[in-house]
């Protein structure tokens, strides 16, 4: 059996995606409502996460089942087609709120302590 | 786009709302509807279909997600214990969770019907239900064979299979409830 060291990087950093996809998610719809494409290029552009849309729009699914996040359809004048829209709604900013402070202060002390005697 | 970019992409989209029978309409409508204008805005912006696409993955992978979430909501919904069991049953094969949740449900269901039918037997034949303790026995239930003990608890035997009935029932649900959503968040995970 190879040595743990030896997992590919990809599949490291895919698990570490999961676990933060979904707070980057509500972080960037706190700045405004954004539909599917929008939001998949700044979560990648802005946030470094390198998601597919295979992950994204079942993610939002989810979200907008579970009454954190709200979506309409919106017809604009340079599109084709008529834009879903996803916006924050009030339990998201307070789950955003919860899981942004938990993922601060644990990151702050795990940075503190990867970094010790370096 | 062109010819074969346009084909392209039909070809997966119609793929996609086949897969996604088992939705209500209106949502797979909306799937579909959106993955649509995605798809036709990258292309737009000067992307291959092909490229496009990969994004998605296959369109019976992309539609799992939302099938997976579905069922299991609508099994939980349902408040149904042979909803929620055929369910269960449906991913058992690749589920360890799926399993063990049936599994609970099948011992306990299984207990409840047996305390269920000693209370009917009971009413018809008491001689045969009771409780019998002696030095080499414990039977609780059905002897079909006199015991060399005598009965213990006489009509309390209603009662203690009440009890059996209602706590077993209660430990089938639960099986099922605690499965299902063990897997939900599974699949939120995933």
């Amino acid at each position: 059996m190879p040595p743990a060291t030896d997992k590919m990087p990809e599949s490291r950093r895919t698990q570490m995606y999961k676990g933060v996809l979904e707070l980057a998610l509500m972080r960037l719809l706190q700045e405004g409502a954004q539909y599917g494409l929008k939001i998949l290029d700044g979560l990648r552009e802005e946030a470094g996460l390198e998601l597919s849309e295979g992950t994204l729009y079942p993610l939002l699914h989810r979200l907008e089942k579970s009454g954190l996040i709200k979506s309409e359809w919106r017809h604009e004048a340079e599109a084709s087609h008529p834009r879903k829209y996803y916006g924050l709604t009030a339990a998201g900013a307070t789950e955003l709120k919860a899981q942004g402070d938990i993922w601060l202060e644990m990151t702050e002390r795990l940075n503190a302590f990867l970094k010790r005697g370096n | 786009m062109g010819a074969q970019d346009a084909a392209d992409i039909e070809t997966w989209l119609s793929y996609l709302e086949q897969v996604l029978a088992p939705l209500p309409a209106a949502e797979r409508e909306d799937i579909v509807i959106e993955a649509r204008a995605h798809l036709e805005e990258r292309v737009a912006a000067g992307l291959s279909a092909t490229s496009a696409l990969a994004g998605f993955g296959k369109a019976e992978q992309y539609a799992r997600a939302f099938l997976d979430e579905h069922a299991l909501t609508q099994a939980l919904d349902s408040r149904r214990a042979l909803t929620m069991a055929r369910t269960l049953f449906q991913v058992a094969g690749q589920s360890l969770i799926a399993t063990l949740g049936l599994v609970g449900f099948l011992v306990f269901g299984a207990t409840t019907l047996g305390a269920l039918a000693c209370i009917l037997l009971k009413i018809a034949r008491p001689e045969l239900v009771g409780l019998w303790i002696g030095p080499d026995m414990f039977v609780l239930g059905i002897a079909t064979t006199r015991p060399a003990a005598s009965e213990m608890l006489g009509n309390w035997i209603y009662v203690v299979l009440a009890a059996l009935v209602f706590i077993d029932a209660i430990l089938a649900r639960l099986s099922l409830v605690l499965a299902l959503k063990g897997l939900k968040g599974r699949s939120e995970r995933e």
